[in-house]
């Protein structure tokens, strides 16, 4: 009866969602000059304050799960909790004071229906206002901060995602008026996949892969594209050099959806990282939960994983570091994670030990090819 | 009594640069590394140096000349590199992305710096005898601030080149900005109205070098002429301080450390001078270069470094105590 309970309440999950709209600037500048007037309102009110921002809470306890009925994708979501940015408390005054100055710095963007990236918006911060910005993670917080407290995309605030992914195998990619490019005939470094999101939605896709392979680092998408590896196992390559950034993540899912048929499979290292890696092309995350539960596919584990540490030699095991533990407790702790994860994840945690992907190299530098294969045709993938 | 300061050789580079190198200055530590040396040089590249082994972390190409001037923003993020083509290119330190490139008309680039906020940078003009203000934010020119043309019997181009403009200061406060010219007059502007303030008349030569000390004493503004002297100047009361005589030739470039206590001048002579205010004499002389010593530059923070670049194509680095 309790499982009823339980199931029953995953329908209804949805509404404690919290998002962020994609907007046309023009809704975006709306939505900043509402936030002045509200702020000026209260200030020249008969019983003035100065107002506090309410920010949609960005942590874990914030967090909740989607987890997939009718589907087989689960995300995780924000819901309805707030924090605050105030002018009142000393030491959290500049930070309330970087909103606005961020705000400011988007509302002219927007005017100038211009696009800029962290790092540019970083240089304007740094020069216009030096006393309050002085480090671009500063600057990456606060436009979080201004995504949360407008709930509009980071994207339609004008700021477009880092390009750090890339694309290669068998799929042919077209932008509106432009060339067909074939990403098998890219090479090694592949398709560098754009940071403008709208780009990206207007990309024609074409494939005949049956598999697409999302890989952790950027070395071994450069081995399997130099190998054609694409070409034994009809497949597209995607990597986003490490934890995957909005872009990346956004191709995929497009993907995902105008291929429905093709298994999605993740070749990550066998260490607490590459199982999070995993996890945020899998569900999303929680320091862009308002936008990143959108993106979220159904990926599998394909390796490494522990039934494939027979295959790796001793020397190429080397022990977990601290960040590592501190990696595992934040997934151990989270909801989402199903059971052959946890599984697999205890085994990691067991063993103290970390293998990367080129241990396989181990073998000879064709190996990671025949690996693929056979665990592909074993259907081994979690 | 103060402590007197002293220097002593830590390392050098032969070849640093494959022509005299023209330019140097410190990009201030981030969060992310420490400071290092920025060289500019008539090879048209401009190289980044890890102290204190003074290691090539990277090599600019993309002048089209020489480069005269390198200029890093307070928060050692960005810096600037202008090249005697009279361009201005302005890039991320760790990453060489190129951020701006400013362009002004020919000869009309010289010596650049940041204001200590790093919201303005200021441009030498060279030969259209003015200061070009550019905001680093949106890199637009903001201003530009004219030395009046003197009064004379007929208006001629001549009087217009004795003001070329070869090199610029910021005040402490950043209230204030010098520059010096080719005939030796330094001018002072207010920044804030956009105005121009005053000359300060003693050199008869032209000006290369300009630094104001840094606080408590900020009116104070050190000079270095052709004319082989380096004055000192109290810019807001048009007065001469001092003067400090003993380079053997042209001094080209001068430099106060952080803390104030120390002036150190590189000169046409070869050699590269540390000078105590109290005897206005030079204390020490380091001769290690074998030609011009071009620009020399005391590393911000505690200043324990100096750093000094020659037509020998050398930089060298000395320890300061």
């Amino acid at each position: 009866m309790d499982d009823l309970c339980k199931c029953s309440m995953k329908f209804f999950s949805d509404q404690q969602l919290c998002y962020a709209d994609i907007l046309p600037p023009q809704e975006v500048r709306a939505r900043i000059q509402v936030a002045v007037l509200n702020f000026l309102k209260i200030l020249n009110s008969p019983d003035p304050a100065i107002s506090d921002l309410p920010l949609i809470n960005r942590t874990s306890s914030n967090s909740r799960v989607s987890e997939s009925i009718l589907t087989d994708v689960s995300w995780l979501f924000l819901s309805h909790s707030f924090c605050t940015r105030s002018l009142i408390r000393a030491n959290a005054a500049k930070a309330f004071i970087r909103v606005w100055k961020v705000m400011e710095m988007c509302f002219e963007i927007l005017i100038q229906e211009k696009r800029v990236t962290q790092r540019e918006l970083f240089y304007k911060l740094l020069c216009d206002s030096p006393d309050y910005f002085s480090s671009q993670l500063q600057v990456n917080r606060t436009i979080q901060d201004v995504v949360a407290l407008l709930r509009c995309s980071r994207y339609s605030l004008g700021i477009m995602a880092s390009s750090r992914g890339l694309v290669a195998g068998r799929i042919l990619l077209q932008e509106p008026n432009q060339e067909v490019v074939d990403c098998s005939a890219c090479g090694s470094s592949g398709y560098a996949i754009s940071g403008d999101l709208k780009l990206l939605e207007s990309l024609s896709l074409k494939t005949d892969a049956r598999y697409i392979i999302v890989v952790e680092k950027h070395a071994i998408f450069q081995r399997l594209a130099e190998d054609n590896v694409f070409n034994q196992i009809p497949s597209i390559l995607l990597t986003a050099k490490g934890y995957p950034d909005i872009a990346t993540r956004f191709l995929l899912h497009r993907m995902s959806r105008a291929f429905p048929d093709l298994p999605i499979l993740a070749l990550v290292d066998w260490n607490p990282a590459g199982l999070a890696i995993l996890c945020t092309y899998k569900f999303g995350s929680i320091g862009m939960g308002l936008e990143a539960y959108r993106y979220a596919c159904n990926v599998k584990w394909l390796g490494l994983r522990g039934d494939d540490l027979k295959l790796i030699p001793d020397q190429s095991l080397a022990p977990l570091k601290p960040r590592d533990l501190q990696i595992a407790k934040s997934l151990i702790s989270s909801q989402i994670l199903q059971e052959h994860y946890r599984e697999e994840l205890a085994l990691m945690m067991q063993g103290g030990q970390r293998a990367e992907i080129e241990a396989l190299y181990f073998h000879g530098y064709d190996y990671l090819g025949k690996y693929l294969a056979k665990k592909i045709v074993q259907a081994n993938y979690i | 009594m103060a402590k007197s300061m002293k220097l002593a050789g830590l390392k050098s580079v032969e070849n640093a640069h494959d022509e005299s190198v023209w330019t140097a200055t410190w990009v201030p530590a981030t969060d992310s590394r420490p400071a290092l040396l920025l060289t500019g040089s008539l090879d048209e590249t401009v190289k980044l140096w890890k102290p204190d082994e003074l290691e090539l972390v990277r090599t600019n190409t993309g002048h089209c000349l020489g480069v005269v001037c390198v200029a890093a923003h307070p928060s050692g993020v960005i810096a600037a590199s202008a090249s005697l083509d009279s361009l201005v290119r302005v890039f991320d330190v760790d990453t060489n992305f190129t951020i701006a490139t400013l362009e002004a008309p020919p000869s009309e680039v010289w010596q650049m710096q940041f204001d200590p906020k790093g919201t303005t940078l200021a441009v030498a003009g060279g030969g259209s005898a003015s200061i070009k203000l550019w905001d680093t934010a949106t890199w637009r020119l903001v201003a530009t601030l004219s030395i009046p043309r003197p009064e004379g019997p007929k208006p001629s181009d001549k009087s217009s080149s004795k003001k070329f403009v070869l090199s610029v200061a910021w005040s402490p406060d950043g209230r204030r900005l010098a520059c010096g010219s080719m005939d030796g007059t330094i001018s002072i502007f207010d920044v804030a109205r956009a105005k121009f303030l005053h000359h300060l008349e003693g050199h008869y030569m032209p000006v290369r070098s300009l630094v104001f000390a840094p606080e408590p004493d900020s009116w104070t503004l050190y000079s270095a002429s052709d004319d082989g002297h380096v004055h000192i100047y109290d810019a807001e009361g048009k007065a001469i301080i001092g003067a400090m005589s003993g380079h053997a030739s042209w001094v080209l470039s001068v430099d106060v450390s952080p803390d104030g206590e120390a002036l150190a001048t590189g000169s046409s002579d070869k050699t590269v001078r540390l000078w105590d205010f109290k005897m206005r004499a030079a204390i020490q002389t380091m001769s290690n270069h074998t030609d011009q010593v071009w620009a020399v530059a005391f590393r911000p923070g505690q200043g324990d470094r100096l750093a000094s670049v020659s037509d020998d194509k050398s930089i060298s680095l000395y320890h300061c105590s």
